[in-house]
């Protein structure tokens, strides 16, 4: 137990003790064809610290990667990109179909279901350097369906 | 707290028997005959002919005696076009193979210089073997959009090539007299749409 907790509290010394955690989860991609030159990536997003604001990404997939936002108004499909997502303490912020998700473009490749893509996610804090949290999301087939029946 | 617990039972008898009327209603008005999604009031044909994902052109008239399910989108669209089309192949799947079989779905690029015959190939075959795109020209594409009162508009993006659209949201049904029907927003459940579906093929 011990050992657990002197590398716990080396990891914080390590990291900066002051740091918020933030936990990213759930990451994934829809697959993208061949000529495809975007997809978008979804996760659940947790701070138990100070309030972030998800502000950008990266991917060495995607040429750009960019916060965006889908919603239905009026029966209409609006989408385009957004300054940033609150993420807020205690709070786990879900980018999901029919919300915000990481929109990937100008994508180098065809991304397959099965595989594993990096990103990066970039967030401001209250001061300071913009804080940048890797994440592994895995590629979900490009029929992928959430919140119904199948998945 | 005890004295209220009278009140708060019955209350709560009402909010029961209101709930069970509004059920029954629903089921009846069903049962009539009603539909989930929003009937247009004048069924009429809205022709068109445009080539498939194969290059064969596909005119309205073909799918006379079926149930014709279209969706209006794009292949870079993240979110709403592969939900949809992922819950139109949910919708064939509650029907019987043989019901399913009276049904097509057509998705129709709004999006045809980045959506090429090739990439639409793959994209509809993705979801189901049996769906179908069709892609027009730019103008063609306009001119059956309009017709059938489907919202589009380029968004730009942070360079040419990144551009997005938005788009209705809604399903078109096209009935197997050939004439639209119903739209079908994407609030509504697969299992509401199937049923909708049977409806138009019993008819």
């Amino acid at each position: 137990m011990n050992r657990y907790v002197n590398a716990i509290a080396i990891g914080l010394v390590v990291c900066g003790i002051a740091r918020a955690e933030v936990t990213v989860s759930d990451a994934w991609v829809r697959a993208s064809l061949p000529q495809q030159r975007a997809t978008g990536a979804f996760m659940k997003i947790h701070s138990n610290g100070e309030r972030l604001r998800l502000v950008g990404a990266e991917s060495a997939v995607a040429g750009v990667a960019e916060i965006h936002e889908m919603r239905i108004e009026n029966d209409i499909a609006r989408m385009g990109p957004v300054a940033g997502v609150d993420i807020v303490p205690g709070a786990t912020v879900e980018l999901r179909p029919g919300g915000y998700h990481v929109m990937l473009m100008d994508l180098h490749r065809a991304l397959e279901a099965g595989t594993e893509v990096p990103l990066v996610l970039v967030f401001e804090g209250a001061g300071g350097e913009p804080r940048r949290v890797p994440v592994t999301a895995s590629v979900k087939p490009l029929n992928t369906r959430v919140g119904g029946h199948r998945q | 707290m005890t004295p209220r617990r009278g009140t708060r039972r019955c209350w709560t008898h009402c909010v029961l028997a209101l709930a069970l009327a509004v059920t029954i209603a629903g089921g009846v008005a069903a049962a009539d005959g009603e539909f989930h999604a929003k009937k247009l009031v004048h069924a009429s044909e809205h022709p068109f002919q445009l080539p498939d994902q194969d290059g064969t052109l596909r005119s309205s008239g073909d799918f006379k005696g079926r149930v014709v399910l279209i969706f209006f989108g794009f292949t870079h669209c993240p979110d709403v076009c592969p939900t949809e089309l992922a819950r139109l192949a949910d919708v064939l799947d509650r029907l019987t193979p043989e019901l399913a079989r009276q049904v097509q779905v057509i998705f129709v690029t709004l999006d045809p210089v980045r959506d090429t015959p090739e990439l639409l190939r793959g994209y509809v075959a993705a979801f189901s073997p049996d769906f179908m795109a069709l892609r027009g020209s730019e103008a063609e594409t306009a001119a059956l959009a309009e017709d059938f009162r489907v919202f589009y508009r380029r968004i730009e993006g942070s360079a040419a090539d990144r551009y997005m659209l938005e788009h209705s949201a809604y399903i078109h049904a096209i009935d197997k007299q050939g004439r639209l029907r119903l739209r079908i927003p994407g609030s509504l459940g697969t299992a509401e749409i199937a049923s909708d579906v049977r409806r138009l093929l019993a008819e």
